[in-house]
């Protein structure tokens, strides 16, 4: 496990308080998953880490950063009081497990396909007869699966990616910032594959312990409903892209 | 200019679409041939076809995205029928399937930060109290003379429409569009039922007939009989109940979909009770006044607290044991396994499911094996109160769309329902939105194979089957306080009573932050908290507790219950 600690500006000033008890540290866990959450040189960077970042900094909430593989992230966040996992897709069978600040963010799956490809896709199910690989333990992966898809599961995007252009399956689906993340880095013109159909929308969020103080998550959530309002997570996302 | 804020934002960026429309000789044929039978002439439907086709120029080209719970209708507008209007049109569209507590946090997300997400949503009209006091989603009635008035299908035929009055908010004007509608109705295997043997061996039990259950207490006797006395049919184990007792979301809405008004809360009145409706909200003219009974409401009345006690009985007693750990997706398919006698609140939205061949609950020549009747009604209930729940999933636009999406969408909107698609997507789905279609020759065909379906859908006493109404002022807040509440009651971590105490009291809170914050209309304004002795003197809900909650048990013939 790589453990990468962040220090905010409010955890610096809180050394000089008087002897009020110091707010606990939340610790908020991430999966490498680029362009949304990744370590890189010791640094914790995407999309993702930039908003949860700017969100715990404008509550003034002390935080550190750790990455931690998705499904112990949720594990922990479920049974460790402070922790809080992202960005994890909101979704109906987990609902009750968690407290939820959300959208941190928002995307879209589609499904891309080698250049060459001919077939034409006009709705989900015309892929039905083909090999779709998908990323491990993804909500796409999960997606799929339930429409009773054919899907080939890799553990990161870049053996997806490969895996496409070496013809091992037909489509890959992925978000649509993952997929140029990842064809932009084989290919900075991206002509090496193209998407061939949009499907669904996700809503990601900060799923954090049941214990959480009502008070951090109301204040959260409404710093995240300004941030949206203000334009700041359009800012942070455009850094990246 | 934050709407497109992160979705958009590389959207498409790699996309290659073709245009996928075809040209008129070829694509008319083939949607006559996909969408038949149909209640309009082969001359008309081409005529309503070619109408979208000309309507939908301007946006040939243009990809929309629009969202929908999980159903079979859904998915054969998602697979059959988007891709019919995109061969026509030329319009792309993703129309999505997800689970329906999704569909929920979507629209409240767009609303809530104006986030351009979908183009329009199939919505159930359980949120018009939300949509009407918002401001925030398009009013048809004015878009549909207005800006929409080019794109508003001439032979929409409104009126034709039976859940009109379901999306129509208290000012008269209409926010959503049918595209969907079932009910919860009583569900039991009459097969068994008549079985002389069974008849004998409950008559000798219980002193009655074993038949339709009229009220909770046949109801609970009969469940108590195939699960404790019966025990096994053809060697196969088999129970008097089935329900489902995860504490998720969706169980929240197997008690706010109508079960305290089948017990008897709340008044009397159609589609709501009034002054107290089906969630217990007290209501004076359009405002919201309170949930506890302190405040007139009775969201934690007598009857309230009977219906929850009797859910977790039966539930524990009764059902399968793995059913306290199903959901609404899990359990929707159980009594088709052929080990279920009788289920008091059941969808009908399951019907397609229950209706396949080689089921263990259909005959050899594809007739079932059960029967839909009216549910059962509790000790408290009284003539007049609405009996149960009716879903109408329909179309929804929210204001913030970009015109030519949401005209583009409206196009596709209109085409799920226009005349020349709905009754084939009737038959398919079976959840019936048009008058037309219900009284058709081929629903008429289709109706000793669907249980009681259509001869419930063409009886007038569909009118009381009802969804949530225009009272509850935010449906995506006060909705989790169901599953929170009753789910912790359920698992035996906190008393009924004080479960419900505390949803009430959390309902009167988010009633209160609404006050202070504020509605376009119809804002709540709680009253004061008074004696339980001042409400009761009113003569309408919150009634006192009853005497005797079990009443004698009472059955009718399934022929007299279709009489409703």
């Amino acid at each position: 496990m790589k453990t990468v600690s962040s220090i905010s500006l409010f955890m610096c000033l809180l050394g000089s308080l008087p002897s009020y008890a110091a707010p606990k540290t939340y610790t908020l866990a991430f999966t490498a998953n680029p362009p949304f959450s990744m370590t890189d040189n010791g640094r914790p960077q995407g999309i993702a880490i930039n908003i949860v970042t700017a969100l715990f900094e404008k509550a003034q909430l002390p935080y550190k950063l750790l990455e931690v593989p998705l499904v112990r992230a949720m594990v922990n966040a479920k049974n460790i009081d402070n922790y809080c996992a992202f960005p994890v897709q909101r979704a109906q069978n987990i609902e009750t497990e968690y407290q939820w600040i959300s959208p941190i963010l928002i995307t879209r799956s589609g499904l891309f396909a080698r250049q060459n490809f001919k077939a034409e896709l006009l709705t989900l199910s015309d892929a039905k007869k083909m090999t779709i690989g998908v990323l491990r333990g993804s909500g796409d992966a999960e997606y799929l699966r339930s429409f009773g898809f054919t899907i080939e599961e890799a553990n990161n995007s870049a053996q997806n990616i490969d895996k496409l252009l070496a013809n091992r399956f037909d489509l890959w689906a992925t978000d649509v910032l993952s997929a140029q993340f990842f064809i932009k880095k084989r290919d900075p013109q991206a002509k090496i594959a193209k998407e061939v159909l949009t499907f669904r929308a996700t809503l990601s969020s900060l799923a954090c312990n049941m214990n959480m103080p009502k008070d951090d998550l109301i204040k959260l959530q409404e710093v995240l409903d300004n941030m949206i309002k203000d334009g700041v997570l359009q800012k942070l996302t455009a850094t990246v892209q | 200019m934050i709407r497109n804020l992160l979705v958009s934002i590389s959207i498409m960026a790699f996309t290659s679409y073709s245009h996928a429309q075809e040209s008129v000789p070829n694509v008319i044929p083939s949607l006559l041939n996909e969408f038949s039978p149909s209640t309009l002439s082969q001359e008309k439907q081409r005529k309503e076809f070619e109408w979208f086709r000309e309507a939908a120029k301007p946006f040939k080209g243009k990809h929309i995205m629009v969202v929908s719970e999980t159903l079979d209708t859904h998915k054969y507008e998602s697979e059959v029928i988007a891709k019919a209007f995109t061969k026509l049109t030329g319009i792309h569209v993703v129309h999505e399937l997800t689970g329906e507590d999704d569909v929920v946090k979507k629209i409240e997300t767009q609303v809530r930060t104006g986030i351009h997400l979908y183009d329009a949503y199939i919505n159930d009209s359980d949120l018009i109290g939300w949509h009407y006091r918002t401001g925030k989603v398009v009013n048809l009635t004015d878009y549909m003379t207005g800006e929409g008035k080019a794109v508003t299908l001439p032979s929409l035929d409104l009126k034709d429409f039976i859940g009109l009055s379901f999306t129509t908010g208290p000012d008269g004007k209409l926010y959503q569009l049918p595209d969907q509608q079932f009910a919860n109705l009583y569900w039991y295997r009459k097969d068994w039922f008549d079985r002389p043997d069974l008849q004998q061996k409950f008559k000798a039990i219980y002193g009655y007939k074993l038949d339709v259950p009229v009220n909770w207490s046949a109801y609970e006797d009969i469940a108590q009989f195939f699960t404790i006395h019966v025990k096994e049919l053809d060697g196969k184990k088999v129970y008097g109940h089935m329900d489902y007792g995860r504490k998720d979301p969706s169980l929240g809405w197997r008690f706010s979909d109508a079960w305290f008004s089948m017990a008897g809360a709340g008044d009397k009145g159609l589609p709501n009770g009034k002054p107290v409706d089906d969630w217990g909200v007290r209501v004076e003219g359009c405002t919201p006044v309170g949930a506890s009974v302190e405040r007139g409401g009775d969201m934690n009345g007598a009857a309230a607290t009977y219906s929850v006690n009797k859910f977790i009985d039966w539930l524990n007693k009764y059902a399968p044991a793995e059913a306290k750990e199903m959901d609404f997706g899990t359990a929707g398919a159980v009594p088709s396994q052929g080990n279920i006698a009788q289920q008091m609140f059941w969808y009908t939205a399951f019907t397609a499911a229950m209706t396949k061949p080689n089921l263990p609950v259909t005959n050899a020549d594809g007739t079932p094996k059960w029967r839909m009747a009216p549910s059962p009604k509790g000790a408290y209930w009284k003539s007049g109160v609405k009996l149960g729940y009716q879903d109408v999933g329909s179309w929804t636009l929210v204001k913030g769309t970009p015109p030519d999406n949401m005209k583009a969408a409206w196009l596709y909107a209109q085409f799920t329902v226009a005349k020349s698609v709905s009754l084939k997507k009737t038959l398919v789905g079976l959840t019936p939105i048009r008058e037309s279609d219900i009284n058709s020759a081929a629903m008429t065909k289709a109706a000793p194979k669907l249980g009681g379906l259509v001869e419930f859908y063409r009886s007038p006493a569909r009118k009381r089957w009802t969804p949530t109404g225009t009272n509850i002022p935010d449906y995506p807040s006060m909705a989790p306080i169901w599953w929170k509440n009753i789910g912790a009651a359920i698992r035996g971590e906190v008393a009924v009573q004080s479960a419900l105490d505390n949803m009430a009291q959390q309902a009167d809170s988010i009633l209160a932050q609404l006050a202070q914050k504020g509605m376009s209309k119809c804002t709540p304004k709680l009253n004061a908290k008074m004696p339980l002795a001042y409400w009761y003197g009113k003569g309408t809900a919150p009634f006192p507790k009853l005497v005797n909650e079990k009443p004698k048990g009472e059955t009718q013939s399934y022929e007299n219950s279709l009489k409703y």
